[in-house]
């Protein structure tokens, strides 16, 4: 059987009757995703591995609750990284910290090398989109946001790393989730259509 | 709170980035405002997508030897469970009916090779086509780039897909390269791009024709905006 031709939701499906093959396929499929995520959470090489190794058992052990009308399997894997990595990260460390999350400014090394045409496309499509949408926020919105999503940092808890006003990161944070939404829109639609392909 | 404020709580309820108090009246909200439902779905789209703004980092190769491991005491346990249970009485059962049990058993062993062999045939196909739904054609520097080098990646309906180029010369700010798609020596505008400091870009082609037609393609510098047809020099070149 060859894998690397079968959509995700197929994949998912062999993996919850316990095919290792198709979880090996997902593996070499979302490893740089999940590995990126995580490191740019926790800041640690060795956490990081960690977290990857225990996503992908959660993919393995659930794939058969995955549900397709929810999200993607790539939306469903990147979120089991990002709170699993919070959860790490809250127990490692209650005190604040401002100094990890960085958004991608996108360089050749972002680009995965080895996988197969298909994510070569998908992934480089989105990351360039994704970093372009970032980089059109004014800073001001860019690190709240970066607190927000990588570190699961609460309002109050970003005002309080940034010493700003508690109004001031709502205000900051609510601009540029909407202006994300407005600027990927189109890539949104396109990732979730994907799914069916 | 009405509903215009809590409207404007979504964004951050989709990130995950409420205050506890302020999440609770949210939810409560959620459970019966359809609207604030679907604007919340939008939302947690834009949020997923924010995974790939994280820089990219690959895992060690060992990692996945890990996985493999790890997960193999699973199967080896489902095994175990799935194998046939004790059959004492089924054993009688059968050992009675055994003669018409033989050929019950014959006829449905026949039809499941039938049925398997349609099915792998079509399996089959089904691989051979999906196989060919991708392909990659490569682009090599010319003279004025030697170091140049470009994947030009084919989508499912060939009307579609991107091209990573890297190491391309840093142009000045009044030119941007542009990639022509060529049949029978009639160039096709496929997008005006720029690079980044390292010589590195991502364009995304789309084609009024599939990208099949085209024998070649190439790359030239243009003045910024792009050109109808070449003017510059070539720096990047591809052929089927």
């Amino acid at each position: 059987m060859n894998y690397s031709n079968k959509n995700d939701e197929a994949l998912i499906r062999l993996a919850a009757n316990d095919d290792s093959e198709a979880l090996s396929e997902l593996y070499d499929r979302y490893k740089a995703l999940v590995f990126s995520l995580a490191i740019n959470i926790v800041g640690s090489h060795e956490t990081a591995e960690d977290i990857t190794l225990d996503v992908f058992t959660k993919v393995w052990q659930k794939a058969g609750t995955y549900q397709s009308g929810k999200a993607t399997v790539k939306r469903w894997i990147s979120s089991i990284t990002r709170y699993r990595s919070i959860d790490v990260l809250r127990r490692r460390n209650a005190q604040l910290d401002t100094s990890n999350p960085q958004w991608s400014d996108f360089s050749p090394d972002t680009l995965p090398a080895r996988e197969n045409p298909e994510e070569v496309m998908e992934l480089a499509l989105l990351g360039r989109k994704v970093t372009e949408a970032l980089s059109k926020l004014p800073e001001e919105q860019k690190k709240p946001l970066a607190l927000a999503y990588f570190m699961g940092y609460s309002h109050q808890q970003i005002a309080e790393a940034l010493n700003k006003p508690l109004g001031t990161i709502k205000t900051r944070i609510r601009l540029a989730i909407q202006k994300l939404q407005q600027e990927l829109k189109f890539h949104e639609d396109m990732n979730d259509r994907s799914k069916s392909k | 709170m009405d509903h215009t404020q809590i409207y404007e709580l979504l964004p951050a309820y989709a990130l995950g980035c409420l205050d506890d108090e302020d999440a609770i009246i949210v939810s409560e909200h959620l459970a019966s405002c359809d609207k604030c439902n679907t604007r919340l779905t939008a939302y947690q789209r834009t949020v997923d997508l924010l995974s790939f703004g994280a820089p990219r980092v690959n895992p060690p190769d060992a990692l996945k030897k890990k996985l493999m491991n790890k997960i193999q005491p699973k199967i080896l346990m489902n095994n175990k469970i799935k194998r046939p249970a004790k059959r004492p009485i089924w054993g009688a059962f059968w050992h009675k009916f055994s003669p018409v049990w033989a050929i019950a058993s014959l006829a449905i062993i026949s039809t499941l090779t039938v049925s398997n062999l349609i099915q792998w045939q079509t399996s089959e196909k089904l691989n051979d086509e999906t196989a060919q739904e991708m392909l990659i054609l490569k682009m090599k520097g010319t003279t004025k780039a030697p170091n140049a080098d470009g994947t030009l990646v084919i989508g499912h309906n060939r009307l579609r897909g991107v091209l990573v180029a890297s190491d391309l010369p840093v142009p000045d700010k009044d030119y941007q390269y542009q990639l022509w798609l060529i049949e029978n020596g009639k160039r096709t505008n496929g997008g005006v791009f720029s690079v980044t400091s390292n010589g590195y870009a991502v364009v995304e082609v789309i084609s009024p024709l599939p990208l099949l037609n085209f024998q070649s393609f190439g790359v030239t510098l243009e003045p910024a905006g792009g050109s109808q047809s070449p003017t510059g020099h070539q720096f990047m070149v591809g052929y089927q």
